[in-house]
């Protein structure tokens, strides 16, 4: 019944629909683009030598003196430079100390060295993690009409037979539908326009990274007073959460945080994508976890609901 | 002028969560960022505390996009602002007034932790030569917040527009240059990113500490006050607040 009512409405003022069926896409489209990015080669600026020819996966730039800027090594245009002095070589580089290793082994052996180790797949667990990002965001952007009711309809709603589990299930249940449809559309046309197969599992993970956002927007939602709000602190928890998870990028790992990662779910998105990068089983303890999480979402936002309609 | 600045400053320090995304989440952010990525970097150039101090900064910054649209159309102002245009005020002093309110907030905030941060050597800001990337910083929340109100006088629904922003800036921050250095995309990806206000303020903030490198300093602050200009412009032809009060 709401959720009949709320996609009417989503309907009638079109704006909301435009950005989920426009947002959700193009989200999907950056994520697997950048995916499958192949890794570039290592640029290493030269100084004062000529001695150096580009071998496989590296390539030397000769520069002069006056070249060689810190920020450019900073910034990535340069991973690392090699500076010779009186026959001397002196490495350079902002990168952790396993980069500057290997280019010291590099000159001593002045062999061909593979630097690029084996190629991984992880065109599915990036784009994974990347759509659970912007999901977890956007799940609080369509929670508008769940605050709209806040100013008294859904006192009058609930004094009606539903039951206020069932409300909130149901507001839950149409933001799950509005962000699965476009997702599950866009997956379906965008992975065979860039040659990726198409898997059972990767659609089903999307479906549990919706049914996940939704839960994690409700769920803030209830504890705030409003909508922008929700969206501000959900977007702090967002990416402070994701960083930590160390899904998305590799991160420092010690004991407090491999403890913190038990709670966070996208630790268990980032093990799902992995799985299916390597063919393997999805693993279920993963899955029940999510699950898990979700429901305990739904329960206190079921039973935060309760009590703002009691007061 | 005074009064209105006065009411949006009660406003703004009123809005929890503005406040906890101006308070809490600088530190936070750039201690977490820092912590995590340690193994990335290697100490003797500059540690991932000095890395993402200053993306993290420039990330920060661009997110206060969102405040001049609460301000100049939030729902507690919305009714405010009928009283005010009954009133013989003009409307550029309504929307600067705004303007200035939504500026100096985050710049004192954000300019105290700078001076932290680089007072206790947690992240290296230039060391003595702090006060050019506050400089520089006063520029660029300019461009944001003009932005941010340009964006939302054009797209007409508050609501909407500032979501979106606040989407749209999170999701260019992870796949962009903010969290890790976007040479990794590819140099084509990178050449085209060079020409965006954000890449050519951190370029220049890396050349101010690192290099002591200032010749791209004026070229990027005449961008970002060119762009900062335009936005004005375009809040002034198109802020008319009795449009916003019809829900």
């Amino acid at each position: 019944m709401i959720v009949k009512n709320n996609l009417y409405r989503m309907l009638k003022e079109k704006s909301y629909l435009v950005l989920a069926v426009l947002i959700i896409p193009i989200t999907i489209f950056i994520a697997v683009y950048v995916a499958t990015m192949a890794p570039t080669d290592l640029t290493i600026g030269v100084i004062g030598s000529e001695s150096f020819k580009d071998t496989n996966g590296v390539s030397f730039d000769k520069l002069s003196e006056d070249d060689h800027s810190i920020s450019d090594l900073i910034r990535g245009k340069y991973d690392a430079y090699i500076i010779e002095k009186n026959g001397t070589y002196r490495v350079e580089t902002s990168k952790g100390n396993g980069l500057k290793k290997q280019i010291e082994s590099f000159l001593k052996n002045t062999q061909e060295q593979k630097t690029g180790s084996i190629q991984k797949v992880t065109i599915y667990s990036t784009s994974l993690n990347l759509l659970s990002l912007a999901l977890m965001i956007f799940s609080l952007i369509l929670y508008k009409y769940y605050f709209d009711e806040r100013r008294g309809i859904n006192k009058r709603i609930i004094e009606s037979t539903i039951s206020s589990s069932r409300y909130v299930l149901q507001h839950v249940l149409t933001v799950f539908i509005t962000m699965l449809i476009p997702a599950v559309i866009a997956t379906l046309i965008l992975f065979p326009l860039f040659e990726i197969k198409l898997k059972f599992a990767y659609l089903f993970t999307v479906s549990l990274i919706v049914c996940f956002s939704s839960s994690f927007g409700i769920v803030l939602s209830s504890f705030m007073k409003k909508n922008q709000g929700a969206l501000l602190v959900g977007t702090m928890l967002t990416v402070i959460t994701s960083l930590l998870s160390g899904s998305l990028f590799s991160i420092v790992s010690n004991d407090f945080i491999d403890k913190l990662q038990i709670i966070l779910p996208q630790k268990y998105i980032g093990i799902l994508g992995q799985n299916i990068d390597q063919n393997a089983n999805l693993s279920i303890s993963s899955i029940i976890m999510i699950a898990v999480i979700v429901v305990i979402f739904l329960v206190i936002s079921i039973w935060k609901n309760d009590k703002l309609i009691r007061n | 002028m005074k009064t209105i600045m006065k009411q949006d400053f009660l406003n703004l320090f009123k809005n929890k969560p503005i406040m906890m995304y101006l308070v809490v989440y600088p530190p936070l952010l750039i201690l977490v960022t820092g912590f995590v990525f340690q193994n990335l970097f290697d100490q003797n150039i500059l540690s991932s505390y000095d890395y993402y101090g200053v993306t993290m900064l420039v990330f920060l910054t661009t997110a206060t996009v969102i405040i001049l649209p609460e301000l100049m159309f939030g729902s507690h102002v919305k009714y405010a602002n009928f009283r005010i245009i009954y009133s013989p005020v003009s409307r550029e002093k309504m929307y600067l007034s705004k303007i200035i309110v939504a500026f100096i907030v985050p710049y004192i905030l954000l300019s105290t932790y700078v001076l932290i941060f680089n007072y206790f050597g947690i992240v290296n800001y230039g060391g003595n030569q702090v006060l050019n990337l506050i400089f520089i910083e006063f520029f660029l929340l300019l461009f944001s917040i003009t932005f941010g109100g340009a964006f939302c006088v054009l797209v007409k629904n508050e609501d909407l527009s500032t979501k979106v922003l606040n989407l749209v800036v999170n999701i260019l921050a992870a796949i962009s240059g903010v969290f890790f250095p976007i040479y990794i995309l590819g140099k084509n990806i990178a050449k085209i990113s060079e020409y965006s206000p954000i890449s050519m303020v951190i370029n220049t903030i890396y050349e101010v500490i690192y290099d002591n490198n200032f010749s791209s300093f004026i070229p990027t602050i005449v961008v970002l006050v060119g762009f900062s200009a335009l936005f004005i412009l375009l809040i002034h032809i198109n802020y008319h607040p009795e449009k916003y009060g019809k829900e």
